[in-house]
C-alpha cells in the first residue's frame, strides 16, 4: 500500500533538501527568482506565496516589502553588494521581517531626554540596538540612509555589537519616522534597557585595552634595555653605562607595575582584606619583590635586577585577564540582546470614553487606530513601551508576533509557539483564560491577553536573569599557564639569591653576580609566557578555518578531557524543523492535503505544503504542456475551516478533504483502512505524529510528521561514546519523543531526558554526578542558561542568535561532525600546550642549573633566550590539529538517519 | 658610546609618543568595533553611483543633498 513519492519532494535524507535551494541562491542571488527562489533573500518560495506571471517571486510579505522599498529608494545595488559579501561569509539567507509598527515610543519626551544628546550643530544623536543585520551589505544600506531620508544626518553601524548610532535633525524628521524607514527595509530599532550600563561597560573595555597596550609597550622597551644591559655586562661595560641601563630598566618596570599592573596590586590588597585567597596575591608579591629588589640593587650599585621580567609578566598576565574580561562582558551584553525575544512595544487596548484621550501614556503614543468596540465604549489600540504595562492591562498581539508580558488569554483559544521558552517544537494550544508567557508567539490569528506581570517579572525576564548569573558565576578556571607563572617570579628571585649566597664565599662577588645574572636571563619567562598563547592561537586559528569558532584558550583546556556531553534534541541532533518524514497513500490525496493546508500557518501545515505542494505543481507540468496552471486551479481549496487542535477541512474541487489527527478522523467517522492504522501506530513508536488525510469520508493517506535526525547524528554519537564521553540527551520536547530519539541514537534510557524546562536544563547541567567537564550543546533560547552554566557551552549555527553570544564555541557548519572536530581539536591543542610548557620549563630548569654551575655566561644566556621562544613557536604552529582521525566515507546520504531505519 | 645617554631617552620618547597615540585611539573608541570599518572601506567606491536616486529626490524636493 505504501506509495512514496520520489525522494526529491520531501525525502528525510536531509542534506539535499536543505542544500538544494540554498545552493541555487548562492549561485544566482538576484536572478534566482527565475528558479523559484525569493528575489530578496534567496530562500525557496512556498507555493502559497507564489504569484503566477510575476517575474519576481518572494518567500514572504516582508521580503516583498523590502524589495519594493529598496527599488523605490534607488538602492538596488544592495543586491550587488550582498553578492560580494556572500563570497566572504554566509548568513544573508534570511527572510526579511517588516513589522509595520509605528515606533511612537521613540518620540516619547522621556526617552528623548534620557537617551539622546544634542551636539553643537544642533544634531540630535542616539544609540540604539538594531535587529536584522545579516552581512556587510546591510551596513552599506543603513549608512546610505542620510541620502534617502531627509533630516537624517548620519548613520553609523557597529555590526559586531548590533548597535546603530543615528544623528538627525529634529526639526526635519522625527525619530519614529526614521525607525519606520528602517523597519520598511527589514531592520528594527530597539532602545537600550539601561544606556548607562552600556556606557560603563564601554569605558571598562577601553581601560583594559589601554592597560594592555601600555603594558606591551613598556615590556618591549624593557626587554630592549635588558639586552643592552646583559650584552654589556660581558664586554666590560663601563659602570656608568651599566648604571644608566639599570636605572632605565628600573624606571620602566616601576611604570609597568604602577600603571597597567596596578590592577594586580589593588586586587591582591582587596583579596587580603577579604581573607579570600586569590591568584593575584602571589602575582602581586612577585611583581613587588622583583621591582623592589631591582631598586635596592641599583641604588647600592651592586647586584643585578630582574625588572624586565616583571614588566613582561605584567603584559602577559594582562592579556590573559583581558580574554577573561571579554567573556564576562559578553555574558552581560547577551542579556540586552535577548530582550529582543520579548517585543519592546505592546499594543495596549484602551477603552476610552468618547473623545477623551484615554489612560495611556500621557498622550504620547496616541497614534493607534480607533475602532468600534463591542460594547458602548470605544476601543483604541495604543503602542506603549513594554515596561509601561501594568497588571490588568489588556494587550492585543497581532498574528505571528510575540507576547509582550505574562498574562491570561482573554480571546478564543489559540496556538502558541513556545519554542523560545521551553524548546517544545510543537505549538501549544492555550484555552481562553489559560496562561500565556512573554516571548510566546501567537500563531494563526491575533489574540488578546490580560497582563498579569510585565517587565522584569515575566518568566522570560527571569530566565534572562538566570542566563546572566550563570555566565558570571562560572568559576574562572585557573589556566595552567597562570598556575605556572604565578610561582615563577618568586622562584627565580629565590634561585638567583641562592646562587649569590652560595657562590659569593667561594668564587667572589663578581663571578657570583655574573652567574646570578645568567640565571635570571636564561630563565626569562618569554618561552613560558609564549607557550600557552601560541598553542592556543594556533589551535583557534586552525579551528576557525574548519568552521569551529572557539572563544578562548581555557575553553580548549576544559574540553580536552572526556566528560559528559549534554545534547539538546531540537536543532542539535535534529534539523529543528517540522517535516513530513514518511507517508503512505494516494498521491492525489496528498496533493489535495497540501492544497488545503496552504491556507494554514500552522507548522504542521507548512510541513505538508513543503513536502507535497511543489509536487502537485510538478505533476501538472509533467502531465501536459501548459497544464501547470490548470492543476493549480483544480487543487484550489474552498470553504476552508480550521479546527484548532484537530485539523482542517475544505473542499478541493468536488471532494471534501480533511487533514488532521486520529481524533479528528474518529469525530468525523472517517473510514480508516487497517493498513493506515498500522502505519500510524508505527509512526507513534518511532516518535512521529501521524496525520490523516481523508477524502469524502475515507482515509486515503497518512503522513508521519516529525523533526528528522541529522544524517550524521548516530555515527557521531557512537564515535564520541567510544572516545570516552558520556552522551546525555536533555530535551525540552515530549519525553516519549526524546526517548525515541535516544533509541535511534543508541543512547541508554537513563541518559535520555525530555520535557525539561529551561530552569530544569540549567539544574541538569549543574548536577554533581556528571563527570566533568560538562559540555552542553544546544542552540535554542531555552538552552541559553544551561549553555552559560556548563563548563563548555557549544552553539550550533542556525540556532538562536543569542546562543552564539553565550556559548564558548560556535560550530559554523550543520551537523554533529563539527562538534567532534572541536573535541578532537581541543585535545590536540591541549597536548601542544603541555608539550610547550614542558619544553620551556625543561629549558628554564636546565638553563638555571647550567647558570648556577657557571657554565653559561650572561651573553650566551641572552642568545639562548629567544631560541627557546622560537622552539616553542615552531612546536605550537605544528602541533594542534582539528582533523578527524578517520572519516567513514562509506556513509550514504540517508544511512545515518537512525530514525528512518527504525 | 656616550651617545647612548641621549639615544636611549630619545628612543623612549618616540616610543612614548606612539603609546600616547595608541591611548588616544583607544579612548576614541577605535578598538570598540573592529568588524565594520574594514567593510565600510569596500563600500566607499559604490556610494558615488547610488547618488543618482538621491539626486532625483533632491530635484523633486528642491533640496540640495550633495553633502555626504
Amino acid at each position: 500500500m505504501e506509495q512514496p513519492f520520489p525522494p526529491q519532494a520531501g525525502a528525510p535524507s536531509g542534506d539535499e533538501v536543505f542544500e538544494g535551494p540554498k545552493g541555487a541562491g548562492d549561485a544566482e542571488g538576484v536572478h534566482a527568482a527565475l528558479d523559484g527562489a525569493c528575489a530578496h533573500c534567496g530562500l525557496p518560495v512556498p507555493p502559497v506565496e507564489r504569484r503566477s506571471g510575476d517575474p519576481l517571486q518572494f518567500c514572504c510579505g516582508g521580503c516583498r516589502a523590502v524589495h519594493g522599498a529598496l527599488h523605490e529608494c534607488g538602492l538596488e545595488q544592495y543586491y550587488e553588494m550582498r553578492e560580494r559579501e556572500r563570497a566572504i561569509e554566509e548568513g544573508a539567507d534570511e527572510p526579511a521581517l517588516v513589522t509595520g509598527r509605528g515606533f511612537e515610543h521613540l518620540d516619547d519626551a522621556r526617552f528623548i531626554e534620557a537617551q539622546t544628546s544634542v551636539d553643537q550643530a544642533g544634531v540630535r544623536r542616539v544609540e540604539l540596538r538594531i535587529d536584522g543585520l545579516r552581512c556587510g551589505a546591510c551596513i552599506w544600506l543603513l549608512e546610505a540612509m542620510p541620502r534617502i531620508v531627509r533630516g537624517v544626518v548620519s548613520v553609523r553601524v557597529d555590526s559586531a555589537r548590533g548597535i546603530v548610532r543615528i544623528g538627525w535633525d529634529e526639526r526635519a524628521v522625527q525619530l519614529s519616522a526614521i525607525a519606520r524607514r528602517f523597519d520598511a527595509l527589514g531592520y528594527q530599532l530597539h532602545p537600550f534597557g539601561d544606556p548607562e550600563a552600556v556606557a560603563r561597560e564601554r569605558a571598562a573595555n577601553r581601560a583594559w585595552i589601554v592597560r594592555m597596550g601600555v603594558a606591551g609597550a613598556i615590556a618591549s622597551n624593557a626587554m630592549a634595555v635588558a639586552f643592552a644591559l646583559y650584552g654589556g655586562l660581558l664586554s666590560d661595560m663601563a659602570v656608568s653605562f651599566r648604571l644608566f641601563f639599570q636605572w632605565c630598566s628600573v624606571a620602566l618596570a616601576v611604570l609597568a607595575v604602577a600603571w597597567p599592573g596596578r590592577i594586580f596590586l589593588t586586587n591582591a590588597v582587596a583579596a587580603l582584606r577579604a581573607r579570600t585567597p586569590h591568584m593575584d596575591v602571589p602575582v602581586a608579591f612577585g611583581l613587588v619583590a622583583a621591582v623592589g629588589a631591582g631598586i635596592v640593587a641599583t641604588v647600592q650599585g651592586t647586584g643585578s635586577i630582574y625588572c624586565e621580567s616583571a614588566a613582561m609578566l605584567v603584559f602577559l598576565l594582562l592579556v590573559g585577564r583581558y580574554v577573561q574580561y571579554g567573556r564576562q562582558r559578553r555574558a552581560r551584553e547577551q542579556v540586552e540582546l535577548l530582550l529582543a525575544i520579548v517585543p519592546s512595544v505592546a499594543r495596549k487596548v484602551v477603552r476610552a470614553v468618547d473623545g477623551v484621550g484615554g489612560t495611556g501614556m500621557d498622550g504620547t503614543g496616541m497614534s493607534g487606530e480607533a475602532r468600534e468596540g463591542t460594547g458602548m465604549s470605544r476601543e483604541r489600540i495604543v503602542e506603549v513601551a513594554m515596561d509601561a504595562l501594568e497588571a490588568g492591562d489588556l494587550v492585543e498581539i497581532p498574528a505571528n508576533e510575540a507576547c509582550p508580558a505574562d498574562g491570561r488569554l482573554v480571546t478564543e483559544s489559540a496556538h502558541f509557539d513556545l519554542s523560545h521558552l521551553t524548546g517544545e517544537s510543537q505549538p501549544v494550544r492555550v484555552e481562553r483564560g489559560g496562561p500565556v508567557y512573554a516571548g510566546a508567539r501567537v500563531l494563526e490569528s491575533p489574540a488578546r491577553i490580560e497582563v498579569a506581570v510585565a517587565g522584569g517579572e515575566t518568566r522570560a525576564a527571569r530566565l534572562l536573569e538566570l542566563v546572566r548569573e550563570a555566565g558570571e558565576r562560572r568559576a574562572p578556571i585557573v589556566e595552567l599557564a597562570d598556575r605556572v607563572s604565578a610561582f615563577f617570579l618568586p622562584t627565580i628571585v629565590v634561585a638567583a639569591a641562592v646562587t649569590i649566597a652560595w657562590w659569593w664565599p667561594r668564587v667572589g662577588a663578581d663571578e657570583a653576580m655574573a652567574r646570578a645574572v645568567a640565571m635570571l636571563v636564561v630563565t626569562c619567562p618569554c618561552a613560558l609566557g609564549l607557550a600557552t598563547p601560541l598553542a592556543v592561537v594556533a589551535g583557534i586559528g586552525k579551528g576557525a578555518r574548519r568552521g569551529v569558532l572557539v572563544k578562548g584558550g581555557d575553553v580548549l583546556e576544559r574540553a580536552s578531557k572526556p566528560g559528559t556531553l549534554v545534547l539538546d534534541k531540537t536543532g542539535t541532533l535534529t534539523e529543528g524543523r517540522t517535516r513530513a518524514i514518511r507517508w503512505t497513500g494516494s498521491e492525489s490525496a496528498l496533493a489535495a492535503a497540501a492544497a488545503v493546508e496552504m491556507h494554514s500557518a500552522h507548522p504542521i501545515a507548512r510541513a505538508v505544503v513543503d513536502a507535497f505542494g511543489g509536487r502537485a505543481a510538478e505533476d501538472g507540468a509533467a502531465s501536459a504542456a501548459g497544464a501547470a496552471g490548470a492543476v493549480q486551479e483544480i487543487l484550489e481549496a474552498r470553504d476552508v475551516r480550521e479546527l484548532p487542535g484537530l485539523g482542517i477541512e475544505a473542499r478541493v474541487g468536488k471532494r471534501l478533504v480533511r487533514v488532521g489527527s486520529a481524533r479528528f478522523m474518529r469525530e468525523r467517522s472517517a473510514i480508516v483502512a487497517e493498513a493506515f492504522g498500522a502505519f500510524a501506530e508505527g509512526c507513534k513508536v518511532a516518535g512521529l505524529a501521524p496525520l490523516f488525510v481523508s477524502v469524502d469520508g475515507r482515509v486515503e493517506a497518512v503522513v508521519a510528521i516529525g523533526d528528522p535526525l541529522r544524517p550524521d547524528a548516530r555515527s557521531t554519537v557512537s564515535r564520541l561514546r567510544r572516545a570516552g564521553w558520556r552522551v546525555v540527551l536533555a530535551s525540552g520536547d515530549d519525553p516519549v519523543v526524546a526517548m525515541g530519539v535516544a533509541k535511534a541514537l543508541g543512547i541508554e534510557g537513563r541518559d535520555a531526558h525530555g520535557g525539561l524546562s529551561p530552569e530544569e536544563k540549567l539544574a541538569f547541567v549543574q548536577r554533581g554526578d556528571f563527570a566533568r567537564p560538562v559540555v552542553m550543546v544546544g542552540d535554542g533560547v531555552n538552552d541559553l542558561a544551561a549553555l552559560a552554566a556548563a563548563d563548555v557551552g557549544v552553539a550550533v549555527r542556525n540556532g538562536a542568535q543569542a546562543s552564539h553570544h553565550v556559548a564558548d564555541v560556535c560550530l559554523a557548519a550543520r551537523g554533529l561532525r563539527p562538534l567532534e572536530r572541536f573535541l578532537v581539536g581541543a585535545r590536540s591543542t591541549m597536548g601542544a600546550i603541555k608539550v610547550n610548557l614542558a619544553v620551556s620549563v625543561l629549558y628554564n630548569a636546565a638553563g638555571g642549573v647550567l647558570a648556577f654551575a657557571g657554565l653559561v655566561n650572561p651573553l650566551v644566556a641572552a642568545v639562548l633566550m629567544p631560541l627557546s621562544g622560537l622552539t616553542v613557536l615552531v612546536l605550537a604552529l605544528r602541533l594542534p590539529s582539528f582533523e578527524l582521525p578517520e572519516m567513514d566515507h562509506a556513509r550514504g546520504p540517508g544511512r545515518g538517519d537512525g530514525r528512518e531505519n527504525g | 658610546m656616550e651617545l647612548v645617554f641621549v639615544a636611549l631617552p630619545v628612543a623612549l620618547l618616540v616610543g612614548g609618543a606612539a603609546l600616547a597615540a595608541f591611548v588616544w585611539a583607544a579612548r576614541d573608541d577605535q578598538f570598540e568595533d573592529l568588524d565594520t570599518p574594514p567593510r565600510r572601506a569596500i563600500f566607499d567606491d559604490v556610494e558615488v553611483r547610488s547618488g543618482r536616486a538621491a539626486e532625483q529626490r533632491g530635484k523633486s524636493e528642491g533640496k540640495s543633498l550633495d553633502t555626504h
